[in-house]
């Protein structure tokens, strides 16, 4: 599936959806003892496979409201190479739109946007 | 005969996957298809012989689509070029009644009618063409 290029408010908005999948799933037991920023470092670091299978973990767990879900899913494209949006999203199954949103946030964890610069992290 | 149909939703079966547009403007129907009477040219027959006339020509669907991605038109272009069929939908708003023509073919290529606000989503009209149609009443 070809994931469309995450540009304009549509872009930052895939964003927050994707942060707020790595914070909520960093507030279950298993993660909590991370930091944050140290959960997002640990992801970037991660082989596909493990990013695969945390970001499921993540979409499964986190609750997302319908825009949210549609704000990852429009960056996916369907059989026809059609963005998902209003017109064609009910095609969707659960798994489908899991697998889409998959796709999407694994494109989304190689975007690095630090908020610390190398010399402060250093300190 | 023509009739139209106000603030309907539209879709499109397509290779496996359905288009939907909510709240479409206006669906316009065109069938040929009547029950026409005739007699001889003494005209002394008051009953007449019934025949039905415009089996030949398709039912046509002209329907204006706002704001469909440029994704999409060029899915429809493609379609276009191609001749596959298609099956279309109709839901009525007011009544629930459904129409539905099935192995359409788009029949006019797809044209854009004005200039959208955004340059990311298109205005287009579609056409198409089907005799195989049908209706589902909500009783």
């Amino acid at each position: 599936m070809k994931i469309r290029e995450f540009k304009g408010y549509e872009g930052f908005r895939a964003m927050q959806t994707f942060c707020k999948l790595v914070l909520g799933l960093k507030m279950i037991p298993q993660y909590s003892s991370f930091e944050y920023l140290d959960f997002l470092s640990v992801i970037h670091e991660m082989t596909e496979n493990d990013t695969r299978l945390v970001l499921r973990e993540a979409i499964l767990l986190v609750d997302l409201t319908e825009d949210e879900c549609l704000s990852l899913c429009v960056f996916g494209s369907d059989i026809n190479g059609v963005p998902y949006g209003k017109v064609n999203i009910k095609n969707l199954t659960i798994a489908d739109s899991v697998n889409v949103m998959i796709e999407v946030c694994l494109k989304l964890s190689e975007i690095k946007i630090d908020a610390l610069t190398d010399d402060q992290k250093k300190n | 005969m023509m009739f139209k149909i106000y603030d309907c939703d539209f879709g499109i079966k397509y290779n496996g996957t359905t288009y939907e547009f909510d709240h479409v403007v206006e669906l316009q129907i065109e069938d040929p298809e009547r029950n026409r009477l005739t007699r001889g040219v003494n005209a002394k027959n008051k009953i007449g012989l019934a025949f039905k006339d415009g089996l030949r020509e398709p039912k046509r669907w002209t329907i204006p689509i706002l704001n469909m991605s440029l994704e999409l038109k060029n899915v429809l272009d493609e379609l276009y070029r191609t001749q596959n069929r298609v099956e279309c939908f109709c839901i009525d708003r007011n009544d629930g009644s459904i129409k539905i023509a099935k192995d359409a073919l788009l029949s006019n290529k797809p044209q854009q009618l004005v200039l959208d606000e955004t340059a990311e989503t298109l205005n287009v009209s579609l056409e198409f063409e089907t005799f195989n149609s049908e209706e589902i009443h909500k009783s």
